[in-house]
Formats: C-alpha cells, sequence, structure tokens
C-alpha cells in the first residue's frame, strides 16, 4: 500500500471516501431500520420481513442484477462509464448480491425431525 | 477530559441502565443505542472533517474510520456468537438465553462483516488499484463472513428447536475457528494487507478518532444485538408448542364414573 503510495499509483480520492462513508450509514441505518420494523408486529413491512415473501425468481433477479452492477462497474475501468461512478457502483451491485442471499434464506423450508436424515 | 473517556463512560451507562430496566420508560438498550449514535455522528465528523489526511495515502485514509471499527466489530460479534454457543450447549438450564445470543450475535456480525468487505474493496481501490486480489487477509475475511451465513441458513433449515441449538452451535463453534486466523494472516503470510498499527506510531488524533469510531460502533452493534435477541426470544415463545392441560388423575376419573 505504502510502495504503490510512493510511486505515485495512488488514484483517486474523495468519491471513494464519499463511498465508504455512505456504505456505512446506509448499512447501519438499514439494518437499525429492519431491526426495528421487525420487534412491531404492526408495522407495515413487518409480515414482508418477518414471513418472507421471497421467491426463486425475485432471488435470481437480485442476484444477477449484482452481478451485473458489479461486472459494469469492473469494465467502468476501462471507460465504460466514469471511474468516480464506478466505485459507487460496485457497491450497489455488492448490496444487490447480499440481500440476494439474505433473501434466499427466506426461501428455505425448514425441516421437522421426520425428514432429517 | 482528553476523550478517551468516552468508553468508559458509554460501558458504565450500559451496567447502569441494565442495573435499573425495570424502572426505566424505555426498554433500556435504547440507551445504549442513543450513546453509540451520539458518539458515531462525533466519530464520522471527527474522521471526515478533524483529522488530518495521513502522509502517504493522503485524504483517502479516512476509510480507516469505518473500515477498522467493522473490522474489530466483525470478530467481537462472532467472539459473541461462539460464548452463545458454548453456552448453549453447556450450560442446559440457559440453553435458550445463549442461543438467542448466538443467533443474535451472527446476524450482526454477519451484516457488520459484510460492510468490512465493502469497506476493504473501496479502500483497496484507490491504495492498490484493485477493488479485489486473493490475498490471504482478504480471503480469510471472505470466508469468515461467508461461513457465518452458513450458520445463519443452517438455523433457517432446522424446525425442530433441539436439533437447531446442537447444529447451529456446532457449527458456529467450528466457523469461529476461522477468526483467530483472520486476524493473525497477515503475520503468518505474506500478505499486501499492511500488519496491525500500534498507537504508539500514530498520531494522537488518529488513534483518538480511530478509538471514538470504535466505541460507537461497539455500542450500536451491543444495541443491536438487543435488539435481535429480543425477536429471537418472541419467535421462540410463538413457535413453542400449546401447553396442554393437566390430565386428570386416575382417583379424579375413577370418581367420576
Amino acid at each position: 500500500m505504502i510502495v504503490f503510495a510512493q510511486q505515485g499509483v495512488l488514484v483517486g480520492g474523495w468519491e471513494y471516501i464519499y463511498a465508504a462513508y455512505a456504505a456505512t450509514w446506509l448499512t447501519l441505518g438499514g439494518y437499525a431500520l429492519v431491526l426495528a420494523v421487525r420487534n412491531d408486529p404492526g408495522a407495515r413491512w413487518h409480515a414482508w420481513l418477518t414471513r418472507g415473501r421471497a421467491n426463486g425468481i425475485g432471488v435470481a433477479g437480485n442476484l444477477a442484477l449484482g452481478i451485473v452492477i458489479v461486472f459494469l462497474a469492473s469494465n467502468g475501468q476501462a471507460g465504460l462509464i466514469g471511474t468516480q461512478s464506478s466505485g459507487a457502483l460496485f457497491v450497489l451491485g455488492l448490496a444487490q448480491i447480499a440481500f440476494a442471499l439474505w433473501r434466499a434464506t427466506t426461501l428455505l423450508k425448514p425441516l421437522s425431525s421426520e425428514e432429517t436424515p | 477530559m482528553s476523550g478517551y473517556e468516552f468508553g468508559p463512560i458509554g460501558l458504565f451507562l450500559f451496567v447502569a441502565l441494565a442495573a435499573m430496566r425495570s424502572r426505566l420508560p424505555f426498554r433500556w438498550e435504547h440507551g445504549i443505542g442513543v450513546y453509540g449514535l451520539a458518539l458515531f455522528l462525533y466519530g464520522q465528523y471527527g474522521g471526515l472533517v478533524i483529522a488530518p489526511p495521513e502522509r502517504m495515502m493522503g485524504d483517502v485514509a479516512r476509510i480507516l474510520y469505518v473500515h477498522v471499527p467493522a473490522a474489530w466489530m466483525t470478530m467481537v460479534m462472532f467472539t459473541w456468537a461462539f460464548v452463545g454457543a458454548l453456552g448453549a450447549l453447556l450450560w442446559r438450564s440457559k440453553r435458550d438465553w445463549f442461543d438467542h445470543l448466538s443467533e443474535a450475535a451472527t446476524e450482526v456480525g454477519v451484516v457488520l462483516g459484510c460492510l468490512l468487505l465493502v469497506l476493504g474493496a473501496i479502500f483497496a481501490r484507490p491504495t492498490w488499484g484493485v477493488y479485489w486480489t486473493w490475498d490471504p487477509r482478504l480471503t480469510a475475511s471472505a470466508i469468515m463472513v461467508l461461513s457465518f451465513v452458513g450458520v445463519i441458513l443452517l438455523r433457517a433449515l432446522v424446525a425442530e428447536r433441539d436439533v437447531r441449538v446442537l447444529w447451529a452451535s456446532t457449527a458456529t463453534i467450528l466457523a469461529f475457528v476461522n477468526i483467530p486466523i483472520t486476524y493473525m494472516a497477515v503475520r503468518w503470510w505474506r500478505s499486501m494487507h499492511q500488519l496491525q498499527s500500534s498507537p504508539d506510531t500514530m498520531s494522537d488524533l488518529y488513534v483518538f478518532f480511530l478509538r471514538v469510531n470504535a466505541w460507537a460502533f461497539l455500542a450500536l452493534a451491543t444495541w443491536f444485538v438487543v435488539r435481535r435477541w429480543r425477536i429471537a426470544h418472541a419467535q421462540a415463545l410463538l413457535d413453542a408448542p400449546p401447553e396442554l392441560p393437566p390430565a386428570p388423575s386416575p382417583a379424579a376419573a375413577g370418581g367420576a364414573a
């Protein structure tokens, strides 16, 4: 890391800082919101968050969208899109993939002891 | 007051609120959340505005004020999950309490772990030139998070409570093996990732805001764990089989006949 910086390879600046802090605020704030809704049975989104209305197509869609966005962000370095946008896009893509994995947990049908081998 | 007292003050607040929880007009953990939020706002402002640029990396080093606390607290949360798993297996009378702790800390740890990986990728691009490389520390971190995602999936897969506690606790203990490996990866293997820094080699202002943010992350993560623990507890009550009325005694049945 230090070697790169000494050789003048250090690229970018505040766009990465803003992306990092925004990702932090969105993650912590978003999770606090999710916990608040899950703790309140009367909340509008409670059933959706706790029961899970996810289906396979929705999860696959989230996953595919995430992979496409990460791919676009990676190619952004080659001039397809701006470098500043690619960092934000990369984070968005990873968030999509994480969301898809989380939704996938709601798809799993619990096994009873009779079904467990 | 140098500012380093923020952490111990928060710890005192945590213990005090927990002790007087029955007399509070709000759930005691919200006190920790408000304290964490206030500290977080101050720490973020310090990291973004007050702290000076680093000599080598310039302003990009400001990402450390969120990246490092996220890494520390991910490991702390997985350690709590490990303690919960051990307690659930060894302490029969407190099994559910510990299992809820393990379940809550695992989920919070995965959330912070995903944030850690994203922040690491954002930090790696301007400093290393790539978002991701198969470096020992990065790979071990990714395996660490994915293995605990596996624990969450395992919990969702098993319906029977006794089996779920046994399997999830065992999987948590196995997944925890990777925590010290992840921490030591930068020392054991040739890694691009820098070694752990010592406060002796950093300016006081860097250390100060790093600690403020670390305490803020710890307070917020504690708040999340308690909130998530309550959800796990409520879910366990919902899933519990209804209590059957007591069967009539043979004498009572005979008398009725």
